[in-house]
């Protein structure tokens, strides 16, 4: 499953927020884009997710033009957002977060080999299944929202600063998480402000700046260019 | 049992005081069962769609005036209308969805005055239905009265209808806390954007939720016509009551209007039977503005964070 | 030259869990009851990661390769060695003041935190020397076949506890610490104060 973004322009409220942004994600890969604040990355997720509608270009998903698709359509076709800030439903069980994770499914029987595997992958949401969501602390709520994406078995995972406010082993682990999903075949593209966290796990990165692509090339030889060490690496 | 006569004159004022607090109780609660089917509906409508349903009062009219028209003036018998009214009342609300509030979905000013428009539209409807005249009247089906321990009245009327409001709140717990659709209209309620990203369709879900909560609305208003007067100005107090009990539960609670619906329907009958209907309606209006000015989330709300 | 990007990423992980210790310690100072499980988890993971699995993959594959390309870098190198065994010493005398601390009360507990200050202090120092005069020469020096070499022999590294599948039985680990540290450090239930 190949995604395209092509030329993409958002506008909001007369100003460009995305200019000319283009990017090839091919099936597997693990790609980031990384930037400071107000770069246009989360921007770039909410378009591909189709939570914001472009003024310019063109989203393809192999073939197939989805960038006037809603954002319920382009989940059904295998493209899921774990959106900044967890947006998990707080008044929902852990566990009913995690089944409307799957509402587009209609199998039971797979839907639970589903649930039993996140809950495999994030022991301490099994532990807290009956609780309410509001009850979890921040790594917790992390969790539960890559797990609610997982339940939708996306083909790409698109995830939008899943190490904000997180303690460093927390955000070691959610690494881990990351590369075994990849490794399993989802390809991922991972916004992160934590550079550091993104070249890391990446294969192939893009630096935006100012709604713009200013670099993009292979993450480990963008992790040894001087002006990205300056100034994202903190080196 | 021989008392001596002053003991007996207390000790019966006694008794007739707590025989008429015992049926205070029992009315309110009888009563709370029209308030919460009304309240319901709006916090529902309000709670997934974010828009406020001025009409919802006028939708309970609605319900009633099936009722009266197909049961008082077509014989039709009465537990069929009150299927029809519900029917009615939901397919008036989906229009409503479709035409009114999806297109405004942007400004939720505009819809709201669009329901304000609604509620002329349906005051006059009713108007040309049942004509100018005096209040109409529903006989009650069931006829009778149940009497407990020898001084509680319960018409068979009102049981029945507290029976069905207790029965149709149930099923709408039920279904929102253990069916996958019920958790989608929650979750749509709580973070649009979010539910949308788990592939639930937010315009299916809104059509949903006025469904739901237009039955309601019309099953209260089946359940209060062979009990009250029907006009098309009686779904004045029914809003009036539904904000109240809506903000002193807690914007955006389902299990806070629910309460709510008891206490003030409990606090309303107390008032009334004690004073007066106005003072009632009034205390209850400075009971609301205390709530919002003491704890603006209400019993069971919490604080909205975007 | 995944090796190369292998000990970078465990250097981090490394990194996060001590981290974690020292935080934890001063959450302690703060009031806080600690729950000694979650230090036996953590010391016992650093023991079998650094002693096991990471230290031998550097010993035995990479600093001899560096050596033999750069050989002016021996002094570094040995140094590098050197302090692997002074890290031992000072992890000892962690676990011995975490005994003391367990077993004998909050009077022993300057001595367990000045013992986890000095031992996560060194490990931090050795890996940024390493990171800093090594990794880069490594990185620059060393011939494409001689990375094949060391990248299969990192991949073929066998470890005497989890067998062939190292990486996967420490990630399991990594991922119950992760579970019992308290929050916010983990995901673990908050220490009570």
């Amino acid at each position: 499953m190949k995604l395209s973004v092509q030329d993409l322009e958002v506008n909001y409220n007369n100003v460009a927020a995305l200019k000319q942004i283009s990017l090839e994600v091919s099936d597997g890969a693990f790609v980031t884009l990384i930037g400071s604040n107000g770069a246009g990355k989360s921007t770039t997720l909410r378009t591909i997710s189709g939570l914001v509608k472009p003024s310019g270009g063109r989203i393809c998903l192999d073939d197939q033009r989805i960038d006037m698709l809603s954002a319920d359509k382009i989940l059904r076709l295998g493209i899921a957002h774990v959106p900044e800030g967890r947006r998990i439903f707080k008044d929902l069980s852990v566990a009913e977060n995690l089944y409307l994770g799957a509402y587009i499914h209609q199998d039971k029987a797979q839907i639970d080999l589903d649930l039993d595997k996140v809950y495999s992958r994030f022991p301490r949401l099994e532990e807290r299944k009956g609780q309410h969501a509001r009850t979890l602390s921040g790594g917790e709520q992390q969790m539960l929202s890559i797990g609610r994406s997982l339940m939708s078995r996306p083909r790409i995972l698109l995830l939008d600063e899943p190490s904000l406010g997180l303690a460093p082993i927390i955000v070691q682990e959610i690494g881990h998480i990351l590369r075994e999903i990849n490794q399993q075949g989802v390809t991922v593209i991972l916004v992160e402000q934590n550079a550091d966290l993104a070249l890391q796990l990446a294969d192939y990165g893009y630096v935006l700046e100012t709604g713009r692509i200013a670099m993009q090339d292979k993450a480990e030889l963008l992790a040894d260019n001087e002006h990205v060490k300056k100034a994202y690496l903190g080196i | 049992m021989i008392l001596p006569s002053f003991f007996a004159d207390s000790f019966y004022e006694t008794i007739l005081a707590l025989e008429l607090f015992l049926q205070s109780i029992v009315n309110g609660t009888i009563q709370s069962g029209f308030f919460a089917l009304a309240a319901v509906g709006l916090v529902l409508i309000f709670g997934v769609m974010g828009v406020v349903n001025f009409a919802h009062g006028e939708l309970v009219m609605v319900g009633a005036y099936t009722v009266w028209f197909l049961h008082a003036q077509h014989s039709t018998p009465f537990l069929i209308t009150i299927v029809i009214a519900i029917l009615v009342v939901t397919v008036i609300g989906i229009l409503m969805e479709k035409f009114l509030f999806r297109p405004m979905r942007d400004d939720p000013l505009g819809g709201l005055i669009c329901s304000i428009g609604v509620l002329f539209i349906l005051q006059v409807l009713a108007t040309l239905v049942g004509g100018d005249g005096p209040s109409k009247q529903v006989p009650p089906p069931f006829e009778g009265t149940m009497v407990l321990f020898e001084f509680l009245r319960i018409p068979y009327q009102r049981l029945f209808s507290i029976a069905v409001s207790v029965a149709a709140l149930g099923l709408l717990w039920h279904f929102l806390t253990h069916t996958k659709l019920g958790w989608a209209l929650r979750a749509v309620s709580q973070d649009r954007e979010a539910a949308s990203l788990q592939g639930i369709n937010s315009n299916r879900i809104s059509m949903i939720a006025i469904a739901v909560g237009a039955a309601m609305a019309g099953l209260a208003g089946a359940l209060m016509a062979p009990l009250t007067n029907i006009n098309p100005h009686m779904g004045h107090n029914v809003i009036i009551t539904a904000f109240i009990v809506t903000i002193v539960g807690g914007v955006g609670s389902l299990s806070g209007a629910v309460i709510a619906s008891v206490l003030y329907a409990l606090f309303h009958t107390f008032v009334t039977t004690y004073f007066n209907g106005t003072v009632a309606t009034i205390s209850g209006l400075l009971i609301m503005v205390l709530v919002l000015i003491v704890r603006p989330t209400g019993i069971m709300g919490h604080r909205v964070s975007e | 030259m995944k090796s190369l990007t292998i000990i970078r990423n465990e250097h981090r992980s490394l990194g996060a869990v001590l981290f974690c210790l020292k935080h934890l310690v001063s959450e302690i100072n703060q009031g806080k009851h600690p729950d000694f499980r979650v230090f036996h988890g953590l010391l016992m993971y650093i023991d079998r990661f650094l002693d096991r699995y990471h230290h031998p993959k550097e010993s035995n594959y990479l600093f001899p390769a560096v050596l033999e390309s750069n050989p002016e870098l021996a002094p570094v190198i040995e140094e590098l060695g050197r302090q692997h065994r002074e890290g031992e010493q000072l992890f000892i005398r962690v676990l011995k003041a975490l005994s003391a601390f367990e077993y004998c009360g909050p009077s022993q507990f300057s001595e367990f935190q000045q013992a986890v200050t000095d031992y996560t202090t060194f490990e931090y120092e050795h890996a940024h020397k390493e990171e800093t005069e090594v990794l880069p020469v490594a990185e620059k020096s060393l011939s494409i076949e001689t990375w094949e070499k060391i990248d299969t022999a990192f991949l073929n590294h066998q470890d005497p506890l989890f067998g062939d599948k190292p990486s996967g039985e420490f990630n399991k680990l990594y991922k119950e610490i992760v579970s019992i540290v308290p929050a916010p450090l983990g995901l673990g239930d908050a220490w009570e104060s």
